[in-house]
């Protein structure tokens, strides 16, 4: 069977007289004529030629010819349509290949730059806080002057407490503490309008927030952000007066500790909690603008449609012009697959370095909350050996700390189901060592606080979600017999401390290198989708235009 | 064309679709990056205990201050150490080793930690310490480990002494009936009058048109705000006052008297009132302030608490306070330690005890 077998000749599909029809013989180009000659063109008033067809009108035999008649989709038009079909589908190839991997590449870099600078910023913001509140309280237990009366509780443990740790030791660590936060709070504000949040500083005390409630995120981080900025002063000056009224020897210094301590925890500490809550939000969605699926759908969308318009346009132009295959459309057709298939390679590629950073972007999370939660349950320590009970329950928290600290070792939240501590785990939990340490903390800091610890029963260390709710309210203990259980339990959280920071690093090391990974694999995706289309298109137009030009 | 290179072309066009599809398949997943329910909790508050329940309970006109009376009759000659009735709350006590003993943490000149010294004074302290010494005997007198402090804010003293916390409470503890209903107070050991701190200010005008000294006080105080820590007599005294005088503001969310201090020195409230017992240990640490003159209520007098029937240590405690008021020189010796020109000792002698039938 023969083309025209399948499809009879027009009487416009003739190429015009004196047009050469290149015959190469053994080309592919060459026309399977099978020994019949191209049909002679016939001008005729009702069959106009190539471009004739202007005013539509009804023949004697009832054919519509004319606009969009029969007549009108004679073989070069059908060829410019297709061609113009083609590139038009390689051009929007192009361009959404394009701006897809400019927009993933984009957000790759704002994974392991600008947005992780301000998550980890947030974080080191949270830890510093906590870790300037837990150095501050270690100020407070001191050691006793040579051969005064020991009637009281805080003193044996504070003596031994703070044994081998000078107070101006201990002095520059807080302050070393509060200087990086507020270095980490300018590297977390970096990303933050000052439009976005109420410019009006909270309270210090608990008193109504005169700002109206915010819902919108950007705008609750720019508060926390406020937040931040207006009560760290607060803090060190309350700080400072607790000093210089301690050293006077003025009981009233313990009440600005205890002011300082619920400003820390009330305000700045929940107030950083939501900054790294946001910011880790955004990091969330910078992964998810790296991996979006529909991307994927788009890019196959296009790709195919061009690819398709490829093949069929070939195959109309074998069965139009009766020439087997034409180089560049097939070119073309080459370009436009590895124009598909090489960035989708790369997208899996960058997905599946994504999906590992994202697991390392998670333990990061879930070691900073750990890291947060060791640090108050210490400083639960030290503020309850000063304070020795109170309205301020410290060995209330201390137990809820170290509870929550246990659940997330273990990979699982806390839980308000009655006899049960920990909610089902959402990730894997922390290697084995740390569970470890937070185990010897946790029994460490119990014991420090009193001897209800030593009733209750210990940490498993199997599971360290253990059932029981922990020791019991606050008041029911009494001091403890050990001196030396400040002084462990503030090597146990140091420990503690130390392994969770080598953790963390690992965990930093993992997430760069697998972002880097995804960046790579990204590499060169926009410009090679651009030139491979572009390419395609180009062939299309040099493949075609032999064929159209012999009608003319 | 033969079907052998047809079918070799579908061959290739298959596994190329394949490896598309496959490719698509594999990069076509959103990776979640939102942080796990586990490092992503909230950040709770810090866990505090509940208020004082006989504070919010307590109507403010049941919980006025009175001389106390039905006292448990003090025992005469207190027994020494050997004596005590086996199985009783002294000679539990004497076996543990060590009395435990509520005391405010930071009333400076009755009951406070002092940070330099590192240990617990004040004339509530050296009380403890009376009746410490009268339990273990004259064998232990002075020795520290006898004493067991712990720190009870105003609202947590009647708490610790329900609970078994401690064994007695010397804090600044007013009698009043409604708290003589809960747990067990002694006989008094000081006399105390409800004062006002304020800001000292030489260019006050004078209030001489006022009626009264105690309206004078109040009239200056108007659109300001008065601190008193909770579950205190001084806060049930001073809404009386409110009601009385109004004009002014009350601060009574704090828990101790520190704190209202921390407030005054903020500015945050413009004036304390408490008992001039404890306001004069206020002055001690703050130049600014100074103590008015007015009475601003009636006498208070002082009680050590104890578990409400327990007349075994009621008695013992009476006992002890009871030698002490007797003994002028022992009192005024104790009292003269932390008296300051503010609040001489002369006015601050507890009254003549009234024993129950």
């Amino acid at each position: 069977m023969t083309t025209r077998e399948i499809w009879p000749r027009q009487p416009s599909d003739h190429p015009r007289p004196g047009t050469a029809v290149r015959a190469e013989p053994g080309g592919v180009d060459a026309e399977p004529t099978d020994g019949e000659a191209a049909p002679r063109v016939t001008p005729d008033a009702g069959h106009g030629g190539a471009g004739s067809g202007r005013h539509g009108r009804v023949d004697t035999g009832g054919h519509r010819s004319g606009w969009f008649g029969r007549d009108w989709f004679t073989t070069p038009r059908r060829l410019w349509i297709c061609a113009g079909v083609c590139v038009v589908l390689c051009v929007i190839a192009a361009t959404a290949t394009f701006s897809m991997a400019q927009r993933r590449a984009h957000a790759v870099t704002a994974i392991s730059g600008a947005v992780m600078e301000r998550t980890e910023a947030s974080w080191d913001i949270h830890r510093s806080l906590a870790r300037a509140a837990a150095a501050e309280a270690e100020t407070f237990i001191g050691p006793p002057p040579e051969g005064s009366q020991a009637p009281a509780t805080p003193r044996s443990g504070a003596a031994e407490g703070a044994a081998g740790t000078s107070r101006e030791g201990i002095y520059h660590e807080f302050d070393q503490a509060l200087l990086t936060a507020a270095g980490a709070m300018v590297r977390a504000g970096a990303g933050i309008s000052p439009a976005a949040g109420a410019q009006v500083c909270p309270p210090a005390r608990a008193q109504p927030d005169p700002r109206p409630p915010v819902t919108e995120p950007a705008a609750q981080a720019a508060a926390a952000l406020t937040t931040l900025v207006c009560l760290t002063p607060t803090y060190q000056e309350l700080i400072g007066e607790a000093r210089a009224n301690n050293r006077a020897g003025n009981s009233v210094g313990q009440a600005y500790l205890r002011s300082a301590n619920a400003l820390m925890n009330d305000h700045l500490l929940p107030a950083s909690a939501t900054l790294a809550r946001s910011h880790t939000t955004e990091q969330a969605r910078q992964f998810e603008r790296a991996t979006r699926s529909r991307d994927i759908v788009w890019l196959a969308v296009a790709a195919g449609l061009g690819l398709a318009a490829l093949i069929g346009t070939q195959i109309l132009s074998v069965l139009w012009t009766r020439r087997w295959a034409n180089p560049a459309m097939v070119a073309a057709t080459l370009l436009v697959l590895g124009g598909m298939v090489w960035p989708l390679a790369a997208l899996a590629g960058e997905r599946s370095a994504l999906a590992s950073a994202s697991e390392s972007h998670q333990l990061r999370g879930l070691l900073a909350r750990a890291n947060h939660l060791s640090l108050r349950a210490e400083a639960d320590v030290l503020y309850w050996r000063i304070a020795q009970g109170g309205d301020i329950a410290f060995d209330d928290d201390f137990d809820r700390t170290a509870a929550q600290l246990a659940c997330a070792a273990s990979g699982s939240a806390t839980t308000e189901v009655p006899g049960e501590l920990c909610g089902p785990a959402t990730f894997r939990q922390l290697d084995a060592g740390i569970i470890s340490l937070i185990k010897e903390a946790w029994d460490a800091g119990s014991a420090a606080i009193g001897s209800v610890a030593a009733e209750a029963p210990a940490p498993d260390s199997s599971s360290p979600a253990r059932s029981s709710p922990g020791p019991g309210a606050s008041g029911d203990r009494s001091a403890p017999d050990d001196l030396q259980a400040v002084p462990v339990a503030l090597e146990r959280f140091a420990a503690l401390d130390s392994a969770l920071t080598g953790a963390d690093t690992d965990a930093r090391a993992r997430f760069d290198a697998e972002v880097a990974r995804a960046d790579r694999a990204l590499w060169g995706v926009a410009i090679g989708a651009l030139l491979l289309f572009g390419g395609a298109a180009a062939l299309v137009a040099i493949g075609l235009e032999p064929r159209i030009r012999e009608y003319r | 064309m033969t079907g052998t290179p047809l079918k070799g072309l579908r061959r290739t066009w298959l596994a190329l679709l394949l490896v598309t599809v496959g490719a698509a398949a594999t990069a076509c997943s959103t990776v979640p990056a939102k942080l796990p329910a586990a490092a992503d909790q909230p950040w709770g508050t810090l866990a505090t205990a509940s208020a004082d329940p006989g504070a919010s309970t307590t109507a403010s006109g049941e919980d006025m201050p009175s001389e106390p009376r039905n006292l448990v009759p003090p025992m005469d000659p207190l027994p020494g150490p050997g004596s005590f009735p086996p199985g009783g709350s002294l000679q539990n006590i004497l076996d543990r080793g060590y009395l435990r003993v509520g005391v405010s943490r930071d009333t400076q000149l009755r009951g406070a930690w002092n940070p330099v010294e590192r240990q617990y004074e004040g004339f509530d302290v050296d009380i403890a310490r009376r009746i410490a010494d009268a339990l273990f005997g004259p064998d232990n007198a002075g020795e520290a480990d006898t004493i067991r402090y712990v720190p009870v804010s105003y609202s947590e003293r009647l708490p610790a002494i329900e609970n078994r916390r401690v064994d007695i409470v010397i804090s600044t503890l007013t009698y009043t009936e409604a708290r003589a209903r809960r747990v067990g107070l002694s006989q008094a050991y000081f006399t105390a009058h409800p004062r006002l701190l304020t800001r000292r200010d030489p260019t006050r005008a004078s209030t001489a048109s006022q009626a009264s000294p105690v309206a004078a006080a109040f009239a200056d105080l108007a659109e300001k705000r008065v601190c008193a820590p909770r579950a205190t007599t001084s806060l049930a005294n001073l809404r009386q006052k409110l009601v009385q005088f109004g004009g002014f503001e009350i601060e009574g969310s704090l828990n101790e008297l520190s704190d209202c201090l921390v407030a005054f020195q903020q500015g945050t409230v413009d004036a304390v009132a408490a008992n001039d017992a404890s306001l004069v240990g206020m002055l001690e640490q703050d130049a600014t302030a100074e103590l008015g003159d007015a009475e601003i209520g009636g006498q208070e007098y002082y009680s050590v608490g104890f578990t409400r029937g327990d007349t075994e240590l009621a008695g013992f405690v009476n006992g002890v306070l009871e030698g002490i008021r007797r003994d002028e020189a022992v009192w005024a010796g104790l009292c003269e330690a932390w008296a300051v020109a503010e609040m001489p000792c002369e006015g601050s002698r507890p009254p003549e005890p009234q024993w129950s039938r």
